[in-house]
């Protein structure tokens, strides 16, 4: 689905359009004006003109000489590239080559022929023109006069496009102003949502500046009074973990003190009281890991948990991880890292230490583990050769207390939160995680974590 | 090579947690003896001698940071190891500031809590190893005895406790050179694989508040940003402080 668009575009937008239709119906009510008046001064000079041209051969024919009749139309005065016609007893002159009565339309010769003067829009040649016809020495000739309108339309024409250009420019300043507007008038939003970001990334004692503005004033109250009854929550639940902690961890202490005691003895007991006692410690051993990653996975939520970095070298770490298990032995691959990465090593280890588990319950153990890094990014791979994970559970694996196909068939009885807590982990460092195949026929579980290379970090 | 049984005070209020954990460390072979407060803890002290203190956080009268603050003031070198309740918590400081050793997070496993144990009771014999091969370290008004067990600055004893101590021997016999976090682990404290590097850096700066004059700006015992620590020879310009460049 495409995002709709924002504040700030939809308001450019607006004042544009506006800015546009306003400029634009300017220039057609100018445009219109101007088009009418030019045209109108333009047709009055011309039939003036002819009205002038025609009394004036009135006057001269009747004393010259058909020889002299080219002369005397030379000697009119014309405007521009205009042409004349002389119709004088049924024989027509013209000013230059070309013109003849058969172009003229014949309801304007008719007309002429009938005494009366006539004025039209014509295309000749396929070229505008204005078109007035006069009588002459009442009815034996007619005088036409053919005024090209090719610089009026030129004219118009630049007009038109002076026009629009400015309707454009027009349009365009306005949307800079839009969005100038919109900017200052969302400063506010920005503002909030960038306080708001430090915030949920920790920095809970941070409040909104405060502001004279009116406007803005009731935003920030309730943004900060929002945050401040979340800060008091959130304290409350860290009190209420760190109790709720305490209060389980003491008798699961007890009870995983006393449960190995009784362990350990057990070939003293009856076979009876073996099977308990190995019952109880299993299951006293489950309950432990179980509440250990709860209260882990809660202390996380309620964001308690902070990270501590510091640089790590995690060549040595993982190796140092799997070491660490003597009954398994993976393939090791560790690239050089280009130095020490700042990391929060108690995650990380965490991290590993769970994925490592996973491999050991589900798949017996892993059978190779490889750390990689390049460009800004920090790969650890652990491969196992177990029944691997099905195409549809590769996202549900990493939800909480999903027990999938392996957990059901297998006999271990992890917490079912090893997953989901590397998985919340990982994402508070700004990594990730994900299962595919192992090229050794199971599953392959690939850490991705941004690597921040301690030296830069100190320079 | 002698076996002898080491005794283990437990400060726990508790009675259940402690009773477990008195069970399981007889099973280990150890001797423990109990107490349930603050001022049991005291008692327990003076009537007869131990081999290590377990800590409970959280004690009825005083807590456990103050009870390590107070077995340090009396100048009691033994290990101790506090019992805290989370493993990311201030506890973790705190208790290593107030001169613990070591710490374990509730609910522990058997295995690593005996493990931890058996390392501190390592320490100890160690400190009073007199193979110790070199007799005397000096370094400017600083003087080691690692065959005594002594640290003196300008003649004076300083007070140190057992892991200070080796921790501030293991870097003055390797003086000048950087040692990082977790060999500090491996040679100190006798862990290879379940060290967390918060140790060290508490004992660093307790180990600074002790011998430096000014331990916010050490002269000794230098940080080597984002790799570990190295103990340096003070040269001759850094005696006097107004001779800065």
């Amino acid at each position: 689905m495409k995002a709709p668009a924002g504040v700030r575009v939809r308001a450019t937008l607006v004042v544009a359009v506006a800015v546009l239709t306003a400029s634009a119906s300017m220039a057609l009510l100018t445009f219109g004006l101007t088009r009418t008046y030019l045209t109108g001064q333009r047709d009055q000079l011309a039939q003036r003109q002819a009205f002038l041209n025609a009394r004036l051969l009135e006057e001269v024919l009747p004393a010259t000489s058909t020889d002299q009749l080219p002369e005397v139309l030379a000697s009119l005065t014309r405007e521009g590239d205009s042409q004349v016609l002389l119709v004088l007893d049924g024989r027509s002159l013209g000013s230059s080559v070309g013109i003849s009565l058969d172009d003229l339309p014949d309801d304007v010769t008719a007309t002429v022929a009938g005494g009366d003067a006539a004025r039209r829009r014509i295309e000749l040649d396929d070229r505008p023109v204005e078109l007035v016809g006069v009588p002459l020495l009442d009815g034996r000739g007619a005088y036409y006069e053919v005024i090209p309108l090719t610089e009026l339309a030129r004219t118009l024409q630049t007009m038109v496009l002076s026009l629009a250009a400015s309707a454009v420019v027009g349009a365009v300043i306005g949307a800079a102003l839009g969005a100038t507007l919109a900017r200052r008038v969302l400063r506010p939003l920005r503002v909030t949502s960038a306080v708001a970001g430090r915030i949920s990334s920790g920095e809970l004692d941070l409040r909104l500046p405060p502001t004279s503005d009116p406007d803005v004033a009731p935003l920030y109250e309730s943004f900060n009074g929002m945050v401040d009854a979340l800060a008091t929550r959130i304290e409350r639940e860290q009190r209420f973990a760190a109790d709720v902690s305490h209060e389980l961890r003491t008798p699961l202490t007890a009870l995983v003190s006393s449960v190995t005691v009784l362990e350990r003895a057990s070939d003293q007991l009856p076979p009876r009281a073996q099977l308990a006692a190995e019952i109880l410690n299993d299951q006293v051993e489950h309950l432990r890991s179980l509440v250990l990653d709860l209260l882990e996975m809660s202390r996380m939520e309620s964001g308690v948990d902070t990270a501590h970095l510091e640089p790590v070298e995690v060549g040595p770490l993982v190796e140092r991880l799997v070491r660490s298990r003597p009954h398994c032995r993976p393939k090791l691959h560790i690239d050089d890292l280009p130095g020490p990465v700042l990391l929060d090593p108690r995650r990380i280890e965490r991290v590993i230490a769970n994925l490592l588990d996973n491999a050991d319950a589900y798949a017996g153990g892993a059978v190779a583990v490889t750390v990689t890094g390049c460009d800004q990014m920090m790969t650890v791979m652990v491969d196992d050769a177990g029944p691997g994970v099905a195409p549809g559970e590769r996202q549900a694996i990493f939800e909480r207390l999903h027990r999938g196909e392996a957990a059901r068939r297998s006999t271990h009885r992890g917490s079912g939160l090893g997953l989901a807590l590397a998985c919340e982990l990982l994402r508070l460092q700004g990594g990730s995680i994900e299962v595919g195949e192992s090229p050794a026929g199971g599953a392959r579980f690939v850490v991705k974590l941004p690597m921040r290379l301690a030296s830069a970090a100190s320079s | 090579m002698t076996t002898v049984v080491s005794t283990i005070l437990t400060v726990e209020d508790e009675r259940d947690v402690r009773i477990g954990i008195r069970l399981l460390l007889e099973d280990d072979g150890f001797e423990v003896s109990e107490a349930a407060t603050y001022a049991e803890a005291l008692d327990a002290m003076r009537r007869s001698p131990v081999d290590l203190v377990l800590v409970d956080v959280k004690l009825p009268d005083r807590n456990g940071f103050d009870l390590c603050r107070a077995l340090r003031q009396q100048g009691h070198r033994l290990p101790i190891i506090m019992l805290t309740a989370q493993v990311d918590s201030h506890d973790v400081v705190a208790g290593l500031e107030a001169g613990a050793d070591d710490y374990v997070t509730k609910p522990f496993v058997p295995k690593e809590l005996t493990a931890r144990i058996r390392a501190a009771l390592r320490r100890m014999e160690r400190v009073t190893d007199t193979a110790t091969p070199p007799t005397e370290l000096v370094f400017g008004d600083l003087v080691l005895r690692p065959g005594e067990g002594q640290v003196t600055r300008q003649g004076v004893p300083i007070d140190l406790t057992r892991i200070e101590f080796l921790l501030l021997v293991e870097l003055a016999q390797h003086a000048g050179l950087l040692l990082t976090r977790d060999q500090l682990l491996e040679r100190v404290w006798g862990y290879e694989r379940m060290g967390d590097s918060r140790l060290v850096d508490a004992h660093v700066s307790r180990l600074r508040a002790k011998i430096e004059e000014q331990p916010g700006e050490p002269r000794y015992l230098l940080t080597v940003r984002g790799l570990g620590y190295r103990f340096v020879r003070p040269g001759p310009g850094a005696e006097s402080p107004t001779d800065a460049p």
